[in-house]
């Protein structure tokens, strides 16, 4: 067969079969892949068998985001969206004949309620396919769809195909997704490692356990009727909750190392370390946003130990007349910390106080701070003195306005 | 110890007999499969593959046993300068021998260096590399460009 070399081998890299094309497809994103289409006849429908299907569509519609002609935009939307759909749907449908599994679908446009139907057949055939990631981003930013209709619904009976699903990676962000639905991944995807749920109305109470949960990452932003939360998940390594005040009632994590936590829960949050304090001693980031009522959530309330904490973050609201000298105990229940940021907003409420000193209590971790939000009032002032006084390894503070 | 490794004989297209030591063949997964099935006592031929091509082959797969225990950063980059010195004519042989011996990672990283042949080049850019005959009409061509215009307008 040494006559092959003959022949020029490059020109023959379109005779490689479908499966091996595909794969080289497959190391460059769907939109990159899309491009071969025009190469030649052989490779124009190959790209559409990508193992990743990613339809981001942030871009396309973001031209109709502010328009000067209401109505006449508003129509624009409606049959570019419903344009896009059926491209979508083009894409899908050569899919769907081709035996192979897909490992990611994507899909990243604002659209609503009143779209249900397309969207629930792109997800039976996401299930269908044995997804691994999966992400549905329908968040609104051109605020076309909000106008018009609700949130989807993403239900039972489209997921539940089977007892088994191999899925990863669910990601949902303004999905009206209830408890019942993600339960359901809970139980039935072996492979659970990371669970993503934002803008979920339906969403009330969660319990994230099981026995063989293998869940490394869970995020929950802007639920606004969640009202309780329970976490038994051995391997759980990072948890982001922001939204309204919820009821922990239980967190059994004893490997996490990042919590990231809207300051509504941090009185729960700091109770619940207190009680349960070897529950977080892998923990080494630890943020806390938007604290409104500094002394109310935080003031006199029992820190935990912390003692692998390298990094704390806060970002809180305080008035002149408060001050953030209680801080220092949260400090210093965290040995090891290294890296301390405060982000600042200052209400405003112009009081004159005295400057007060903490009591000196020297840390001998903490390397790197940063204030961002420094008016140079006396909340501010008096905290950075102490910060400066007490941190006798500092290296490194970066004041900010 | 060296004499106590099973070799694995194989025998390019062209005639040229090769010698392999077992923990270095069974890279691929197809002489794995020979071997497990008591099938690769006698010299294995391999019909679609030349000794030079099967030479590179096995270079890679020792490249793989050898380094074993280095990091994955160094693997890469062994990985990265093996594939770099290969020609496009000599990459369509590697795939095709790559995809017949079943040695995935050789199959992926050969696959990856085609991807990244054509990433960023203009479909006229990716033809003329690789010697592709347009055989489109303007009109068809057109035709895709508005079909697909969602995957690849907006952005670039």
């Amino acid at each position: 067969m040494g006559h092959q070399r003959v022949v020029d081998a490059k020109s023959r890299i379109s005779e490689l079969p479908d499966e091996i094309l595909i794969l080289v497809l497959s190391h460059m994103t769907m939109k990159e892949s899309a491009k071969t289409s025009l190469i030649s006849r052989r490779w124009q429908n190959l790209w559409t068998l990508h193992p990743c299907l990613e339809f981001d569509g942030s871009q396309a519609f973001l031209k109709f985001g502010n328009p000067n002609n209401r109505r006449k935009a508003k129509k624009i939307y409606v049959s570019e969206r419903s344009r896009y759909i059926n491209w979508v749907n083009r894409i899908v449908y050569s899919h769907l004949s081709a035996a192979a599994a897909i490992d990611e679908f994507k899909i990243l446009f604002p659209v609503g309620e009143s779209c249900k139907p397309d969207i629930d057949e792109l997800v039976r055939f996401a299930f269908e396919k044995k997804v691994k990631r999966f992400e549905l981003n329908l968040t609104d930013f051109t605020g076309w769809c909000s106008n018009m209709d609700g949130c989807y619904p993403l239900c039972l009976q489209t997921v539940s195909l089977t007892s088994f699903v191999p899925l990863k990676s669910p990601i949902l962000k303004q999905v009206d997704v209830s408890s019942q639905v993600l339960t359901y991944f809970i139980s039935n995807s072996p492979f659970l490692e990371c669970l993503c749920v934002g803008g979920s109305t339906s969403l009330v109470h969660l319990r994230v356990v099981g026995p063989s949960l293998c869940l490394k990452y869970l995020e929950i932003i802007h639920c606004l009727c969640m009202e309780s939360l329970e976490i038994d998940a051995a391997n759980l390594l990072s948890f982001k909750y922001y939204g309204p005040k919820i009821k922990l009632t239980s967190m059994n994590v004893p490997n996490i190392a990042e919590l990231s936590i809207d300051g509504t829960c941090f009185k729960s949050l700091a109770r619940m370390m207190v009680e349960m304090s070897t529950a977080f001693i892998r923990l080494e980031k630890l943020t806390f946003s938007v604290i409104m009522f500094v002394q109310r959530w935080m003031n006199n309330c029992e820190y935990p130990m912390l003692i692998n904490l390298k990094q704390l973050e806060l970002n809180l609201y305080a008035s002149d007349d408060e001050s953030l000298l209680f801080l220092s105990s949260l400090i210093n229940a965290c040995p090891s910390l290294n890296k301390f940021s405060l982000e600042f907003c200052r209400l405003k409420v112009h009081v004159k106080r005295k400057m007060k000193k903490a009591r000196k209590c020297p840390h001998h971790s903490l390397k790197v701070v940063k204030i961002t939000g420094f008016v140079g009032k006396t909340i501010d002032t008096e905290f950075c003195m102490y910060l400066i006084e007490n941190a006798v390894m500092l290296e490194k503070i970066t004041i900010d306005a | 110890m060296a004499s106590t490794l099973k070799k694995i004989i194989l025998k390019s297209c062209d005639g040229k007999i090769l010698e392999v030591e077992e923990a270095v063949a069974v890279q691929s997964q197809m002489i794995k499969n020979m071997i497990e099935d008591d099938c690769a006592n006698e010299e294995i031929p391999l019909p679609d593959i030349t000794g030079e091509i099967l030479s590179m082959i096995i270079e890679y797969c020792k490249m793989h046993v050898d380094g074993e225990n280095n990091s994955n950063n160094e693997l890469i980059a062994r990985d990265a300068d093996f594939i770099t010195r290969v020609d496009l004519n000599t990459l369509y042989y590697l795939i095709v021998a790559a995809n017949f011996l079943n040695v995935k990672s050789l199959l992926d990283l050969t696959c990856q260096r085609v991807a990244d042949i054509i990433k960023g080049k203009s479909p006229e850019e990716i033809r003329l590399t690789f010697n592709i005959k347009n055989d489109f009409t303007p009109e068809e061509e057109e035709e895709i460009r508005k079909k697909n215009a969602w995957a690849f307008d907006y952005k670039d």
